[in-house]
This record gives C-alpha cells, structure tokens and sequence, in this order.
C-alpha cells in the first residue's frame, strides 16, 4: 500500500508552504534517471543539483577532508551515469540509493585512507556553526529536516546515539566501536539494532513516499 | 523477521559497520530472506534523513566540473546537440511541479560524424565558458573501446589457462568482474582488472572461505599499473578447495606476515563451484 506523500500530520512538524512532502519529487527523479540511462548528461546534472549538496556534505562530514570527499561524490555520481539502471525503484527513493551509496563510499575510502583516520564521530559533532545566510523556502525547508532528524537523534539514549554516530558518521565498524567505548562486542550490535529501532520509529512519516513491493523484493 | 543476531546484523550492514565476515554473512542470508531484505531498506531509508543532520555544505565548482569532464570521456555526446531553432524546444510531459524536463538528445543513429565534432565543440565552449580551462576529449566509440578491452582481458586469460583448470570468476560489490583466478591442481594464477595500483605499505589479499569459517588468507600480490594484469602465483591450495574466494586490500608490504583476517572491505569475491 502506498505511503501518503503528505506526512504533515505523521510528522508533526509544519511542512513550508507550497510543500507536500519533505522529499524530492519521486516520480520526476525517476524520470531523470530514465533519462540517466539513455545518456542524456543534464539529466545527470539536474539530480546532482538535487542532490549533489547533501551527497557531499555528507560524504566532507565522514571524510573530513574536501578532496577526498570530492572524490567520492564524484564517484558516485558516475555510478548512476554509467549505469543508472542499477537503481531499482520498487526498493525505496533514489535520494535514498544515492546517499546510501555516497555513504557506502565514504566509508570505504575513510578505512581505506590512513590520512583520514582523524574522524570526528561524537555527537557533539552535529553541532557545526548554523550558516548566517538569510532563510529563503528552500532553506528553512533544509533546516527544518535538520532540525527534526536531529531532535530525534538528541532523544536516543546516549549509549544508542554513540554508537550509531560513531558508526554512520565515524565509519567505525562494530568491532572498533567496542574497542573505542570499552564496551562489549554484544552490547554494541544490541544498542546499535535498538538505536536503529528508535531512530526509524522517530522519523516515521517523515520518509520519501515511496512503495515498496509486498511481493517479497530482494536486496 | 529473522532471529536477533540477523535483526543486528541487518542494523549493522546498514550502517555500514559490519566485519567483513559478519558481511559475508548477511550477504548470504539476505539472499534467501525478504523479511530481512525490506528491513534492510526501511532502516536505509531511515539513515538517509540522518545524512540530513550534518550542517549543508555547498560543493566547490570544481566538482561538477569534474564530474562533467568524466561524463564526456565516456561518452561526447552526454550534453547532446545544442538547440539552434527558436521556439524548437521541445519537453517532456511536464512534472506535477510544472519543472519542465531536460531537453532531450538525439538518437545516436541521426548523429552524423560532422554533428558529433560540433556537439563536441560545443562542449569545449560550455567548458570555456565555466572556467574549466584547456581539456582534451578523447573521441572514441564507446563500443569499439569495450571490445578492446574484453579482448585485452581474453588474451591475458588464454596465456595463463593452457590445459584443464578451473576459473573461478571474482566480481565486486556492485556485480563488475574483477578477477578471473585459473586454478591448475593445487596452484592459482589471477588475471585482475581495473585494480588501483598499491603502495608500499599495502598490497592486495586473496582469501579463501568455506562455510561460516573465517576466511583464511592463501597468498597476496601487487599491482602496479592500471587495467588489466596477470599474477602468477605459487600459492598452493589446500584441499578441499575453499567455498569461496575474496580480495581485499590490506595494509603491510609483500614482504610482512600474511594477515589473519580481512581488515577492509572486501573487494571482489566469487564461489568455487559457480
């Protein structure tokens, strides 16, 4: 059954005038991606304007260094020109897939990297400087996300936010969390698994309103 | 859904912060379970409003320069034929938004070999015109680059296969074939493709894998070049054979200890008796 694409209501949080959901457009980007695969470059350049921000804000805050989060975005968003049939929209937005996969990447390249062993994955981390640009729609609708996914991070047991900041953000493996936080190994899959829970309980109705099949699709 | 250590391991896959052999794990069973499967994307789809928390950061020019140079490497044609007829604009149904849609390309098979120069000219003058200075577009087919290098590949394999052997196909991640290994008796020899040449301080790793054991490293190697490369090895292969075969990258030279056990991702893998 599909999710309603107006999630106000779920939410709670008021959704800017002329908004009816906190997410891209899914059926447009599905179009873009079609257009993707059948080579046609300003397609590719209309999603990386889309999304090209968040993909390396999120790629500079795992990677720390600008460069190497370049490179990464870069990446990725030739992933999707070489081959944009590989996102499978029966399996969740392609905002989705492609944060994931510049998550995926960053990850890969901060274990890869010995120079970018210098993370910063507390939680005190999130609180970067707040920009001093004057709000126009698009941004207050970006800040009003941040400020909701971080008001549902902030209500995590400390232990649960620790250990998914120091994962999603640090790109530490369950292993090096124990290790760093002198904590079980089985206590760090537990509070990682509850944390999980948490966090996707508190931004129910906050996700892209996309379906997925019931009829039993794979990873 | 599935027991607790698969409902963790789900967790952890999602972040991204499983071992490589909890990976391998999970990997297997999510091939055989869809309730695990659709958590897997609902908690992906929950952590990408976390990568919403981080403070919005805008991208330097330079890299959807880059990205742009990328494009017309692989493919010169990627910006189409600029439009020369006013008012000839054409666009797709509009969106429910009212944002009309990118001007479409040609079909290549109206692409005459003078209108691909100019298209290419054209893209030389939108690079001018954003600041990307002197660049080269290499103008080639893609397809006639394709054949090459599948023929590269085949000629590299047929000098190692030479008599009865098995080959074992390793691919990564995202399904691309990586390694072909020949096995000859107890012995293995790789022909690899597209592998990042290493430094001194790591080198790349072949382990094998059988059940839920530990993957168990058999040997490494080096590469030292882009493309496609041919390691002979000496490894001698225990028997039974492994399951399964894995690359990694791994820090330490040729010279140090095998390590005990996989410490990055893995790279490429593929099963024995595929």
């Amino acid at each position: 059954m599909p999710i309603p694409r107006d999630s106000s209501a779920a939410s709670g949080v008021g959704l800017p005038a002329g908004r009816t959901s906190f997410e891209g457009e899914g059926p447009e980007d599905r179009a873009l991606v079609g257009y993707v695969s059948e080579g046609d470059g300003r397609a590719l350049e209309t999603l990386y304007a889309r999304y090209g921000k968040a993909c390396f804000s999120l790629a500079r805050r795992i990677l720390v260094d600008e460069q190497f989060a370049q490179d990464c975005v870069q990446e990725v968003f030739l992933v999707v020109w070489k081959d944009a049939s590989r996102y499978d929209p029966t399996k969740g937005a392609f905002s989705t897939w492609l944060l994931s996969m510049t998550h995926h990447k960053a990850v890969d390249a901060v274990r890869r990297e010995e120079t970018l062993r210098r993370r910063r994955a507390g939680a005190g981390a999130l609180d970067d400087a707040v920009s001093d640009a004057p709000a126009v729609d698009d941004q207050a609708w970006t800040t009003l996300r941040q400020e909701r996914v971080r008001a549902v991070l902030d209500r995590l047991p400390a232990p649960q936010r620790e250990a998914l900041t120091l994962a999603y953000f640090g790109g530490y493996t369950q292993r090096e969390i124990a290790g760093l936080t002198d904590t079980p190994l089985g206590t760090v899959k537990t509070r990682m698994l509850a944390g999980m829970a948490r966090m996707k309980a508190g931004l129910e109705g906050f996700s892209h309103a996309a379906t997925i099949e019931t009829s039993g699709a794979s990873a | 859904m599935c027991n607790e250590q698969f409902r963790e391991l789900v967790a952890g896959h999602a972040l991204s912060a499983l071992e490589p052999e909890d990976e391998y794990v999970l990997l297997a069973h999510l091939r055989a379970c869809a309730p695990c499967s659709r958590e897997l994307l609902v908690q992906r789809q929950a952590l990408a409003q976390l990568a919403y928390a981080v403070e919005p950061v805008e991208p330097p020019a330079s890299l959807l320069a880059g990205i742009r140079v990328r494009m017309l490497e692989s493919d010169p044609d990627a910006f189409g034929i600029p439009e020369l007829t006013p008012h000839a604009v054409t666009s797709r149904t509009a969106s429910p938004t009212g944002t009309t849609l990118p001007l479409r390309r040609p079909p290549r098979r109206l692409q005459t070999r003078a209108a691909r120069l100019v298209a290419v000219a054209a893209c030389a003058s939108i690079a001018a015109i954003v600041g990307l200075g002197a660049w080269n577009i290499a103008l080639r087919q893609d397809n006639v680059e394709q054949a090459q290098v599948s023929a590269q590949f085949q000629a590299a394999l047929d000098t190692i296969k030479g008599g009865p052997g098995q080959t074992v196909t390793l691919r990564s991640p995202e399904g691309d074939v990586k390694v072909v290994a020949v096995l000859h008796g107890d012995k293995m020899d790789l022909v690899t493709d597209g592998f990042q040449p290493n430094g001194e301080q790591d080198r790349y790793v072949v382990w094998g894998k059988t059940g839920t054991n530990n993957p168990e490293p058999l040997g490494d190697f080096a590469i030292d070049s882009d493309g496609i490369d041919v390691v002979r090895g000496v490894w001698t292969l225990g028997q039974p054979l492994p399951e399964v075969l894995l690359v990694s990258r791994e820090s330490g030279s040729l010279t140090t200890r095998l390590p005990v056990a996989p410490r990055q991702p893995i790279y490429a893998q593929g099963e024995t008796s595929a």
